[in-house]
Formats: C-alpha cells, structure tokens, sequence
C-alpha cells in the first residue's frame, strides 16, 4: 500500500472542488464528438419507428384521467428514446479507455467524480433529442394531454437518462469497444419491456417491473397522466417510482466510479 | 498607497527542501492470464533531486513503465512509498507541477490535433495553446485529425499536452519511440531548452546514446531494481571498448588477461570474453602470441554496461575470474 502523507500547506496551484476543470470549452469538445457518431442515426430513428408502429395498440378497457393512449405511448418511446441514446452515448467510454485517453485525463487536473460529471451531463444532453423527436411526432398523431403534463412527461423522460448514462459508463468500462457497441440496443429494449414503457402491464409482470432501472423513470414520466394507475387499475405510488430512480442511479454510478479507479493502469 | 494584498507565497518556499521524486522500497506484481505473480517492480530505490535530468536505462521488460505509472500515480504500488515535491502523486500531478509523456495511446484518433491540446488545455486555466504547439512543432499539423498522424507527430502532440501545465517536473516514457533521426535531435533540443530552464526531466529510454547526450545521471534498472546510479560519464567509460571472445586454452587466457588492454575476462561455454578497452591491441596479441581461433569482436552491449558497472569497484581479481 502507498502511504500518503498530507502535506503542511497547501500547494499554490492545487485545487480542492472535486469537479475542478469542468469547463465550457471541455464539455463542447466532448459533446461536439459525440454527435459524429453513426449509430446516433440509428439510436435516434427507433423510438421514432417504434412509437409510429405502436401508439395505436390501446387496450380496449380502460381509460387514462388526463389524456390518451398516444400520450402514454409517447411518454414511454420518450424515456426509451432518451435511456436508449444516453446508454450508447456513454458507453463510448469504452473506446476512450481503449485508447488510453483515461489515463491522459488521470493526469490532467480534472478529476475523476468532475470526468463522469462531464459524461453524464453530455449523455444527458445528447438524450434530448429523440425526446424531442418523440414529442413532436406525438403532438402531429394526436397524442392528446394538458400543457402541464406535456412539460413535465418529457422533462422527466429526458433527465431520467442520467441514471442510464452512469449505466452505459459502467458497461463502457467494463466491455471492449467491439462488444459494448451491441449492448445499449438489447439491454436498453429489453429494460422498456421489463419497465412498462411498451406494453401495459399488469399483475405479476408489473410487480417484477416495479425492481427493474425503467420502472421508475416510466413511471415518474406518466404520473401527471396517470395519476399513478395503470391500465387495469393497479396503483404506483410517487414515492416508490423515486425511491427506484435513486436506488438505480445510486446503483450504476457506484459501479462506474469503480471501475473508473481501475481504468487507468495499462491494458 | 500602501499595498497591503496578500499575495500567495511562491511555490518553491513552501516545501524548498523536498525533492522532485521519491520512491522507497517501491514493489509492484502482478497476475498473468494464468494466475501466476511476477514482480514487475521489487523494492525500488530512486530520489531524483530537483533540476536534474535523469534517464531511466534498462532493457525491456527491466519495469520502467511501471515504475513511471507509479511515480504518476496511475498505478499503484503494493508496498513501499511514492512521493512527488512531497505530496502524494496524484496531487502533484493534478496540481500541474509535473506532467508526463507516456509511451503510447493516450489521445482520441478521431479529434484534430489542435482540438486536442485546446479540450485538454481547457483544464490548465492559463495555458497558452499556441505557445505549446510551436514548441511541440505541431502547429503545421493543426487540422490533422490524431488517426493521421505519424506515431512521431503523435509523440510530439503528446509533449505539446505535457507542457500545458507549465510543469515543473516532466516524466518521459521512451519519447522518441517512432520518430526519426531529424525529429529525434529536434526533439531533444527542445527538451534541453526546459530543462537549462530548471526543469527536472526523467526520461525512460532503452539507448544508451540517448542517456550518455542527454542525462546528468544515468540510472540503470534491471528486474525491477536499480543496478546502477551514476553520472553520465561513468556510464559512458563502462560502454567504451568492446568484447572480444575467441576458443583459447586457458594457460594462454591466464597471459592474455594479465595485459593492460584487458579489464576482466569471463569464461562462457568454450569461450574466453576478454572485455577490452583497446580491442586493437588485444587482437595483434590473440594472433601473434597465442593459438587463439575464431576470434569475434564485438561491441559492448547494454548487458555487458550493466555488468561492468555494477562489478566496479569490487576486487580486481574477483571481477576477472
């Protein structure tokens, strides 16, 4: 073990904020990266196929307080769209290690909780979009909701995908470049189903949906829509869907700090 | 007026007596697929004070990266202490007082070279970007994307990134892996230029010319510890003179080894070494003299540096057996 001895004073030019060097030029460099990428395209096209090809299944009984089935539809190809880009987004961390960028970042002065600050953040950003996407072709097929829910819906939708940012940087970590790549699209589809976001579940499939990283996003997205019931009447409360969100989030990043202090030596 | 702003204390006060790098009794293993240990690094010693320009000499595989990863604080070490300026390494290190070229990888192929030391230069407030890449030679390159460039352009990309922080303590990793001859000297000079600036340099190298132009001091590592600690130029007379081996009955080695031209003699397999410092000499003698055959002369590698200097300075006769 390498004992570390604190020094007397501290030195001139260190810095003590762990989210030093996080910057505005820094975060434009990394996001300006990001949207070269091919698979953005696709990333940001199958929310769009998706919700065209389904938001036209409602169930035959039941009925939604605030709006229609097209709303939920579009709030749950939403959160997907978003978790979906910000995975596959973060996961090309996975390249960066692979290049050994990580350890030219371990000697620069950003640290490594301001370095997964960065990535998030830009995963987040990059989610906006098929958000955005989403939403608008809701708004022209007749996905029929209040103002207020419209705002709050895709806002959630669109931050929730921090909790799936910290998830592809944790896969990105611990996959090679050449497997990561595939994993966003099969691990994030089948999460959706598993997470209520394309076919409304009930009984036991939505007690196991309830453990699972999208029920809670899905969930938080639709409350103001839903007042919090599904389909056949079940009822989810405010509190659980933000206790998941927590638990998940809280989940991912542990592991990808983790795997982060592991990142730096050669490979 | 009175000027009564505090100002910060400049740096070197604060802890002028600590030197640029310590490590003591350093070891580090590690695992193969297989699961057996080797120790990369065992138990190393090395103090390099400030302003020195140290190379770092040993065959490949001797632990040099790995010594540096830990000096950097990219690794860890198992067992022992690392220190840079008397802090631990990674907030030297961040703090931008020392500042590295590693060997290889270490920047994204699809940015642009100027992209690139302007997204890493965001993170040293103050940082003048052109200055760096005129100093570095890249400012030619700037809009060549990283994939593009020649593995001694990348190196020279790398040191333009390393001199960002203004560092006070620079660490090189093999610099000059991939670059030619022209680029090489360049390379060097500019390194001088910092370094009669009061830069402290380490330099990891496997040339021995690289070591004997450039150091003041020349530490050489062989299976993860030091052999050898010196100045440039006792480094330099141990790698004079060559090796000359021929089959020779050992009546006429005892004679030939006695002469002045010989400074020891090993004995392997059929063959008599004579390590000579005039290889001339010793040849007229090896003819003329003796029933010596297949005779080779050789000049001395860095093994046989190794072993020359690390037998200095124990008994003549023990050396020569």
């Amino acid at each position: 073990m390498t004992t570390v001895t604190a020094p007397a004073a501290v030195p001139a030019r260190a810095r003590t904020s762990p989210f030093s060097g996080v910057n505005p030029t820094f975060v434009r460099y990394e996001l300006r990266r990001r949207f070269n990428r091919q698979t953005t395209i696709f990333t940001l096209l199958l929310p769009a196929v998706l919700y065209l090809a389904l938001f036209r299944t409602a169930p035959a009984h039941g009925t939604l307080p605030h709006g229609n089935f097209a709303a939920w539809m579009m709030i749950g190809l939403a959160v997907y769209g978003a978790a979906m880009a910000a995975t596959s987004s973060a996961a090309t961390i996975s390249v960066e290690r692979s290049a050994g960028w990580m350890r030219t970042i371990a000697l620069s002065p950003l640290a490594p909780p301001g370095y997964l600050l960065v990535k998030v953040v830009c995963s987040v950003v990059m989610a906006a979009v098929p958000v955005a996407i989403v939403g608008v072709l809701g708004a022209l097929t007749g996905a029929h909701t209040s103002t207020e829910v419209w705002v709050t819906s895709l806002l959630v939708a669109w931050l929730g995908a921090a909790v799936f940012a910290a998830l592809g940087i944790a896969m990105g970590l611990v996959m090679k470049p050449e497997v990561v790549m595939h994993m966003p699209g099969l691990t994030m589809t089948a999460l959706a189903f598993l997470g209520n976001l394309f076919i409304p579940l009930s009984g036991t499939m939505l007690e196991i949906s309830r453990y699972t990283p999208m029920y809670g996003v899905s969930t938080l997205a639709r409350y103001w829509l839903t007042d919090g019931y599904t389909f056949s009447g079940e009822h989810s409360s405010l509190a659980g869907a933000v206790f998941n969100i927590a638990a998940w989030f809280a989940g991912f990043s542990f592991m990808a700090i983790r795997r982060f202090a592991k990142s730096t030596g050669r490979n | 007026m009175t000027e009564t702003q505090l100002r910060p204390a400049p740096r070197e006060v604060r802890s002028p007596e600590a030197p640029a790098a310590v490590l003591s009794t350093v070891v580090k293993r590690f695992r193969n697929a297989k699961g057996e240990e080797f120790t990369a690094v065992d138990g190393l010693d090395l103090r390099i004070r400030r302003g020195e320009v140290v190379a770092f000499l040993g065959p490949n595989g001797a632990g040099k990266t790995t010594t540096i990863d830990m000096l950097l604080g990219l690794t860890r070490a198992d067992s022992g202490h690392v220190e840079l300026f008397g802090q631990a390494p990674q907030q030297a290190v961040r703090a931008g007082r020392v500042a590295a070229v590693l060997q290889s990888g270490g920047l994204l192929p699809d940015l642009t070279v100027e992209a690139t030391v302007r997204m890493l230069g965001s993170l040293h407030p103050g940082a003048d970007i052109e200055h760096v890449m005129a100093r570095a030679g890249i400012t030619p390159l700037r809009h060549r994307r990283v994939a593009e460039c020649s593995g001694g352009e990348q190196q020279r990309l790398r040191f333009a990134v390393a001199l960002l922080s203004d560092p006070d303590f620079l660490v090189l990793d093999e610099p000059t892996a991939g670059m030619d001859v022209v680029a090489r000297r360049e390379f060097w000079a500019t390194v001088r230029e910092d370094a009669e600036r009061g830069m402290t340099v380490m330099f990891a190298t496997h040339y021995m010319e690289e070591a004997d132009q450039f150091a003041d001091r020349v530490v050489m590592i062989d299976r993860g510890r030091v052999v050898a600690d010196g100045s440039a130029s006792s480094i330099r007379a141990a790698m004079t003179g060559r090796t000359v081996s021929a089959l020779i009955s050992p009546r006429d080695a005892q004679a030939v080894a006695a002469s002045a031209a010989v400074r020891s003699c090993v004995v392997r397999g059929e063959r008599h070494y004579f390590d000579s410092t005039d290889s001339d000499a010793l040849l007229r003698v090896l003819v003329t003299q003796t029933s010596a055959t297949e005779i080779e002369v050789a000049p001395r590698s860095l093994e046989e540096a190794f072993m020359a200097i690390t037998h200095q300075g124990r008994d003549p006769q023990e050396a020569s057996r």
